[in-house]
């Protein structure tokens, strides 16, 4: 007789249970707080490595009752400043790296060459080991020529339009090209001070002004994923490419490079050509892709940021330039 | 090269026919007596081990004892076994054997009976594959009580459900879209009702289902993983029948009979749901988020099933099927306010002014899809031996989804009461509208005309066959934007030029019409040959071959696909076999990522696009014991080539481009092992099948890399993967079913890290100018939302028994049945969906499970 009261009793209790559930979240390995280094081993510069603290959402967004949004806790990055850092290189040559408060990044006394085969360690407290490698390529080889020079925007600015050789050597080689103007020194008023602001006005001061942007139609810049343009570079316009199309070839490019008329520092520009290390190359593709995200995107598919760190996130890069000087008098 | 490998295994196969038939065979035909085949009959000796399952076109082939007289039985649910004997003097026997229905009503739901095994037999050639009947549908355990096809093979080795409670399916690490699923011979392009819930197969009308997950037969082409091949079954030439269902999610009639008694036959079914009635108000019940069950507010769908048969002479039968069904699936509408009063509030005489600035937003996503198909058959037997089915098919599908939604802010001064409730707005100084509709289509328009000719030799079954067959597809998305924003002039304004009307404002309106996509034309031609051949009593093998041509504006493509599978008998209760197919597929569902919003978009091949294809290795081992308990082992290996997904960070709603810029090409590798154990008779009957296997994805082509080119897991990477089903008879027309199943967790793609990181030092526009760039170091850290792995993201293992207690009652005139059915008996919570919420200002990942505990009863009545 008392069993029937017993099983609707059970029965309720088995209906009322939710149908959701917070899942293990922040102690899972997955969600857990980590370090990310992020450093490139460019060739005949002194390492520096930064290493920051990768935080899971639960410790960044916080919800406005409000105004019902979300928002960053932090904006600031959480440098981890007591880490053990180690290089080694080429599997023998060990360095240190110690924290230099000045630039908010640990440095160490080694010089990237050429080939060099960089590991890194990083050891925290808190989040326990990180591992990355990279390889540092070779300098590429290229060669500039003028095209031509001319006037535009009444005058205003200068089209220079160059070519580049670029001598591929075989094998997978992963590059990004700036072509860089510095203006002159610039009267410039800030448009952010302005007089009701508490801020103390800053005045009028001379400024320098630099652009890398440069315009081609060729198909090794086109990037489909860049949907949109960013930083003044225009929509599906890359400067970070690899030699699909022209592996182990000699290839020949041409540019376009918009100035100010008459207020280039030394009246020249510098076309730079690095080799990147594959992995640094998928990372700035990534971060190039991100930039254009519309976070309130619902179709969009969700981004990777790609990362070489083993045991942490971020990326060791290696990477070697060659510069050519042009002339735009 | 292709070529002569072709005329190579052309060749092989003319020399198997003519060496193989120098032994003693009985091959034939199983047909109703309407003349349509039967397949997944099932013809053994009575008195030796072995027996053979009859083909799709109904036909067999048996090897014998020489020197003896031998008693074969042919059976099939629903119709009468029978019974025949070869002489010990004939040699090679071809014979037809006519069914008939057994004592029952055609439809009713046959519990008790024999059931036979769903392998397809030791001695066959075939491997990886099953055959199910409309029966064993019906007596699974199913949710809400909604027998379902799809979800009864969810419970066999090498498949997994694409979410709990879904009809689809993934096979052997495939994707959804690699299988082939058809009604009749026509191709179905999504096979889901109720956005999952069950599958657009009514199991009225069902007959036979063939699966094939591996080892294909030539005659089966078009998709890389598995081909679901339902037939429908046809009405009763003499009788009229029917029957009324009645469920917790939805209803059902069914109706069949004789149209010109003897020659023509019609058997319709209909279908609607109300799942807003009784399941959606039960549901929410349990959600503690009630709006998470938004996803599935507005969610119905209704079809129909016709098939009508004519018997036009003894040797032409003509059949037309049609389907036709429609799914809605609009989402509850979402809106939210957010209103801040500034500083600054004022009055004038007694009545207080505030300052304030107010956002609105609303947003609501509605989807709808159907499902149009049509079959044309006209079989012709011009002798016994000779049977040529001829089929003109028709698959009209549409999908569309649409998203809108405005955002509306405002700043302005509003006439407050004393608590500083807005009681009138007075000026608005700037107000901002956004308004933004986005509609997705998806459609295939797929016409094909095919013929197939099975040739029954004695120790063969050749099959010769070809299909054209022309597809149009529509995946588009259109996009309007409008903003306007409207600015007063003076923002200095006093109280009193609001009083005297002196202001005005500006007002700017943008607009923004966008497109991508457009009609795309796919051309496919395709031939096969195939020979089911019977070298002696231990050998066997199916050689076949398949050349596939695909044209797309301004490309075409060639795939010649071998087909091999083998079958050794060991002895009379253990056979090894043996498989490899390839297999090309050249249209692809895209799928986002996205675990909040997916989309689905049919797109064919495109310029520079290859033709996905699969290369298949299987390896079997089979084991008789007794008559009752089959066992099987296989192992696979399965590599997949140009395969599609989405790059990283695709949206088709802010893309101008073309589908083709938005996807990448990879490869994959699955391989497994599974495990069949199968009782098929005695009071007590089921299976336990286990399967582990692993699935991988690389996209590492230059310019398509997929997470840097990675190796990653697919979204079917589920190592563990077991059922238990056991049906009891309980006599007196009872029977009870219990299932319990058991799998890994569904893994996903779930950003859920923010890090620090950027570009290289550098300059994009004319930006102030430091000092010379060194390129050490990543310059202008930013935060940057990520995730360790594609479908890294492991959910929580599944599993959940199921009870299902059948009862049937005899009227005499008809027969009614009841079914009540528990899903989910110990209410695991069994999480497919994950969405970060909100607790106490922190952020907490929530799981949610779609079904918990859920009783459901249905009464069918037959007459």
């Amino acid at each position: 007789m008392r069993k029937t009261p017993i099983i609707i009793a059970v029965l309720t209790a088995v209906l009322a249970a939710s149908c959701e559930k917070d899942l293990p979240y922040t102690s899972e390995d997955w969600f857990k707080q980590n370090v990310t280094v992020d450093a490139v081993a460019t060739c005949d510069t002194t390492f520096t490595a930064t290493i920051i603290q990768a935080n899971p959402y639960s410790r960044l967004m916080l919800y406005s009752e409000s105004t019902g949004r979300t928002y960053d806790e932090k904006q600031e990055a959480d440098i981890i400043k007591t880490a053990e850092a180690k290089l080694t290189v080429n599997g023998t040559d060990s360095y240190p790296m110690t924290y230099d408060e000045s630039a908010q990044r640990y440095v160490s006394s080694y010089v990237p060459e050429e080939g060099d085969d960089i590991h890194i360690d990083v050891s925290t407290s808190m989040f326990g080991n990180a591992t990355a490698t990279a390889t540092v390529p070779r300098k590429p080889e290229i060669e500039v020529s003028t095209n031509s020079i001319s006037q535009t925007d009444g005058n205003d600015s200068i089209l220079v339009d160059m070519s580049l050789t670029i001598t591929d050597p075989s094998g997978e080689n992963y590059y990004r090209l700036i072509v860089r103007a510095v203006t002159n020194p610039i009267l410039w008023s800030d448009p952010s001070q302005s007089a009701s602001s508490s801020a103390i006005p800053s005045g009028p001061q001379y400024k320098r002004f630099a652009s890398d942007v440069f315009y081609s139609d060729d198909d090794i810049f086109l990037d489909t994923s860049l949907t949109k343009g960013f930083g003044g570079w225009p929509a599906f316009m890359t400067n970070v490419f690899s030699d699909n199309g022209f592996d182990g070839r000699t290839y020949t490019v041409s540019i376009r490079k918009k100035c100010p008329n008459g207020s280039i520092r030394d009246n020249e520009i510098y076309v730079e050509l690095q080799s990147l290390s594959k992995e640094l190359y998928h990372y700035l593709k990534s971060v190039q892709w991100y930039r254009i995200q519309d976070s309130s995107d619902f179709y969009a598919n969700d981004l990777y940021i790609y990362s070489n760190v083993v045991g942490g996130w971020g990326i060791l890069g290696g990477l070697s330039a060659s510069r050519v000087t042009v002339p735009v008098r | 090269m292709r070529l002569r490998l072709a005329l190579a295994a052309l060749l092989a196969i003319v020399c198997c026919v003519i060496s193989s038939a120098q032994t003693r065979t009985v091959a034939g035909r199983v047909e109703s007596l309407d003349g349509t085949p039967l397949a997944g009959a099932h013809v053994r000796p009575v008195d030796e081990g072995g027996g053979a399952v009859t083909g799709k076109d109904g036909t067999f082939s048996l090897r014998v004892k020489t020197d003896a007289e031998v008693r074969i039985a042919v059976s099939y649910v629903g119709y009468e076994t029978q019974y025949r004997t070869i002489g010990a003097s004939a040699d090679d026997t071809y014979i037809i054997i006519v069914l008939e229905e057994g004592n029952r009503l055609p439809g009713v739901q046959v519990y008790g009976q024999r059931r036979e095994f769903m392998n397809f037999g030791i001695e066959a050639s075939q491997m990886s594959a099953l055959s199910l009947d409309a029966e064993r549908v019906k007596s699974s355990p199913a949710l809400f009580g909604e027998a379902d096809v799809l979800k009864t093979i969810q419970k066999m080795p090498g498949v997994l459900s694409a979410e709990d409670g879904n009809a689809g399916i993934h096979v052997r690490g495939g994707e959804y879209d690699q299988n082939l699923v058809t009604m009749d011979g026509a191709p179905v392009y999504n096979s889901e009702h109720l956005g999952g819930f069950v599958s657009i197969m009514n199991p009225d009308v069902v007959d036979n289902v063939l699966f094939y997950k591996g080892a294909f037969p030539a005659r089966y082409g078009s998709h890389l993983s598995s081909v679901v091949d339902v037939s429908l079954r046809s009405g009763d030439m003499n009788r009229y029948h029917g029957q009324i269902s009645l469920g917790m999610l939805s209803s059902k009639v069914q109706a069949e009979g004789p149209l010109w008694k003897g020659h023509t036959s019609f058997n319709v079914a209909a279908r609607a749901s109300y799942f807003n009635w009784i399941v959606e108000p039960m549901l929410k019940g349990l959600y503690d988020d009630k709006d998470a069950i938004a996803r599935f507010a507005h969610m119905n769908y209704f079809d129909l099933n016709a098939k009508i048969v004519h018997l036009v002479s003894s040797r032409d039968t003509v059949s037309l099927s049609v389907y036709a069904g429609r799914d809605k699936n609009n989402e509850s509408p979402d809106g939210s306010t957010a209103e801040m009063s500034g500083e600054g509030s004022e009055s004038q005489g007694s009545v207080p002014f505030k300052n304030y600035s107010r956002q609105y937003t609303t947003s609501a996503n509605g989807n709808r899809w159907s499902n149009i198909i049509g079959s044309l058959q006209w079989m012709h037997a011009p002798n016994e031996r000779l049977r040529l089915a001829t089929r003109a098919t028709m698959s009209l599908y549409s999908y569309r989804t649409s998203y809108s939604t405005l955002n509306d802010e405002s700043e302005g001064r509003a006439y407050t009461d004393r608590t500083f409730t807005v009681i009138n707005n007075d000026i608005v100084k700037r107000q901002m509208t956004d308004e933004l509709n986005l509609f997705h289509r998806s459609k295939v328009a797929d016409y094909a005309l095919a013929s197939d000719l099975a040739w029954s030799l004695p120790g063969n079954n050749v099959g010769i066959g070809i299909k054209l067959s022309y597809d149009r597809l529509l995946p588009a998305v259109d996009a309007r934007r409008h903003t306007t924003t409207r600015t007063i002039d003076n923002p200095n304004f006093t109280y009193s030029d609001a009083a005297a009307n002196n202001f005005t404002y500006t007002v700017d309106e943008a607009s923004l019409r966008s497109r991508i996509g457009s009609h795309k034309n796919l051309f496919s031609a395709s031939a096969y040959i195939e020979d089911d051949i019977r070298w002696n009593k231990a050998i066997s093998t199916n050689i076949g071959i398949r050349t596939s041509f695909y044209s797309v504006k301004g490309e075409s493509h060639i795939s010649v696909e071998p087909r091999l599978s083998a079958s050794v008998l060991l002895n009379e209760n253990m056979s090894l076999k043996a498989g490899y197919a390839r297999t090309s597929q050249a249209m692809h569902r895209l799928t986002s990522n996205s675990a909040t919003t997916p989309s689905y978009t049919w797109i064919p091949l495109m310029k520079g696009m290859k033709p996905a294809t699969a290369d298949q290795l299987s390896l079997g081992y089979n084991l008789s014991i007794g008559k009752q308990v089959e066992v099987s082992v296989e192992g696979y290996y399965k590599h997949l080539d140009n395969i599609v997904e989405y790059r990283d960070g695709a949206s088709f709603s802010t893309n101008r481009n073309d589908w083709d810029k938005l996807i990448a090409m990879g490869k994959g590798d699955s391989y497994g092992v599974e495990f069949l154990l199968e009782k098929g008779s005695g009071p007590t009957t089921g299976w336990l099948s286990y399967t582990w296997s692993r699935s991988f994805r690389k996209f590492d082509r230059p310019g398509m890399e997929v997470s840097g080119g990675k190796r990653f897991r697919s979204g079917a990477d589920r190592p563990h993967n077991l059922n238990i089903v056991l049906t009891q008879q309980l006599g007196r027309g009872w029977d009870i079913t219990a299932s319990w199943t058991y799998q890994s967790g569904f893994r996903r793609t779930l950003t859920n890290m923010n890090i620090y990181g950027g570009q290289l030092d550098g300059y994009d526009g004319w930006s102030e100018y430091g000092a010379d760039a060194s390129y050490a170091h990543i310059a202008s850290l930013k935060e940057l939302s990520t995730f360790k792995e594609r479908n890294g993201y492991k959910l929580p293992d599944v599993h959940h028994l199921d009870i299902s207690l059948n009862c049937r009652i005899e009227h005499g005139w008809g027969e009614s049945t009841c079914n009540f059915s528990i899903y989910n008996v110990y209410n695991r919570k069994n999480i497919s969906s994950v969405y970060f919420g909100y607790e106490n200002n922190a952020v907490v990942l929530k799981g949610l499970c779609r079904f918990p505990f859920l009783p459901s009863v249905s009464y069918t009545l037959s007459f």
